[in-house]
């Protein structure tokens, strides 16, 4: 699933109260691609791709939203964001089967408890820059 | 806002009501300091020049860095230091009002004459939580967060500062409540610790899957209200083991203290098993 950027979805009174985490996420995803770029040599970013895990604990459209504030008056200012979703899969410690969690490590196969093998990742891809 | 260590947070942080510059750090963990040079090269106001001439288009970096990573590392280094001091942490994340304060009202009344105890409270506002934990027997730190909903390890970095760590056992960092963002964050500790309590609702676990993935233990707290409740004990916590199999679960009472030594019990296994491996 890949969630290209788009403008302002989420309404006024959510924004506000679930925006602060997901604003101060993107400021450190903003650094990190500002000291890519620089080590780069490169003098704009054009892109930033990232892998959100659906158990990061991060809201997508907050964090789009965020977005578009932090890179004001950076070196990215105008830049796209391309979120891919990381789905929360287990694997099954008796019989190995490996599942997706809607909220439960239990094996939809055999009923056996499972591990996390995806699903929290909060990871910064790649950039483009110029 | 501190866009080099992700330490800092949009408002204004305080700590026992002195504001901090989340921008000034005390020990060289990161490269450079905002403060110490004027020609950084991570600033976060365009300055609308470049020092670099060599431009090619539309490149592609791959980068694959956690975003946390700074976090994350500070988180580290808070625990290495910790437990080089041979101090047990604990981070309790828990929604508003499940008892977090009234829990480790207990635990310091229980323990705090053995086990000198430390407690960094995190609230956006007041100190008032701080203030219950002096009065219980215990030392404070009050981290004030403003408008942010979590602590983050450069504050507990902070705090960790206005602490007499050689007078120190256990530390106790009591989070912001909010059952969602502060499970982001790792602050360094050893144990993490959740909360929830009856009048939440049963299906709490289910709700809030983010905090139970990553907690070692759950308390479900205030079970003296059951009986005034539509609320299943045995089956929140069946959902709590679906949710995490691995989590240790206790229905406790910090108002009748129900429960309590049991938690007590395993939480002093806990400690000993860490002074054993430290």
């Amino acid at each position: 699933m890949v969630h290209h950027h788009q403008r302002c979805l989420v309404n006024k009174p959510y924004q506000d109260l679930a925006a602060v985490h997901e604003v101060s996420i993107m400021m450190s995803i903003l650094d990190l691609a500002i000291e890519e770029a620089r080590k780069n040599s490169a003098e704009r970013i054009q892109r930033i791709s990232l892998e959100v895990g659906e158990r990061s604990g991060v809201v997508i459209d907050a964090l789009e939203f965020a977005f578009e504030i932090v890179i004001k008056n950076s070196i990215a200012e105008g830049a796209s964001l391309v979120i891919h979703s990381i789905p929360y899969k287990g694997e099954c410690i008796a019989c190995g089967f490996q599942f997706h969690c809607d909220g439960f490590l239990i094996c939809s196969k055999c009923g056996n408890f499972g591990k996390i093998i995806s699903g929290q990742e909060l990871r910064i891809v790649s950039i483009e820059v110029e | 806002m501190c866009l080099e260590c992700g330490c800092s947070e949009t408002g204004e942080v305080t700590i026992d009501g002195q504001k901090i510059d989340p921008h000034q750090h005390d020990h060289d963990h990161h490269d450079h300091d905002h403060h110490d040079h004027d020609h950084h090269d991570h600033d976060h106001h365009h300055h609308g020049h470049s020092h670099h001439t060599e431009i090619k288009a539309g490149r592609e970096i791959t980068i694959q860095r956690d975003i946390l990573s700074k976090n994350n590392a500070l988180a580290q280094h808070i625990r290495e230091h910790l437990q080089s001091k041979k101090i047990f942490s604990m981070n309790w994340i828990s929604a508003p009002g499940s008892g977090k304060t009234a829990l480790l009202e207990r635990l310091i009344q229980d323990y705090g004459r053995e086990l000198p105890i430390s407690v960094i409270e995190g609230d956006q506002q007041t100190d008032n939580d701080a203030q219950r934990i002096i009065r219980a027997g215990a030392k404070a730190v009050q981290i004030n967060t403003g408008a942010a909903c979590h602590l983050d390890a450069g504050m507990i970095h902070h705090a960790l500062h206005r602490i007499d760590l050689q007078q120190t056992r256990l530390l106790v960092i009591e989070n912001v409540g909010n059952m969602v963002c502060p499970t982001a964050y790792d602050l360094g500790e050893d144990l993490k610790v959740a909360i929830i309590s009856a009048p939440e609702g049963e299906d709490k676990p289910v709700k809030y899957p983010d905090l139970l993935i990553t907690a070692n233990v759950l308390l479900i707290n205030k079970i003296d209200l059951i009986p005034y409740l539509d609320f299943n004990l045995q089956n929140c916590m069946e959902l709590a083991k679906k949710v995490n199999p691995l989590i240790e679960i206790f229905p406790v009472s910090a108002k009748t203290g129900e429960g309590i030594p049991a938690f007590h019990d395993w939480f002093m296994d806990q400690i000993n098993h860490f002074k054993k491996s430290v």
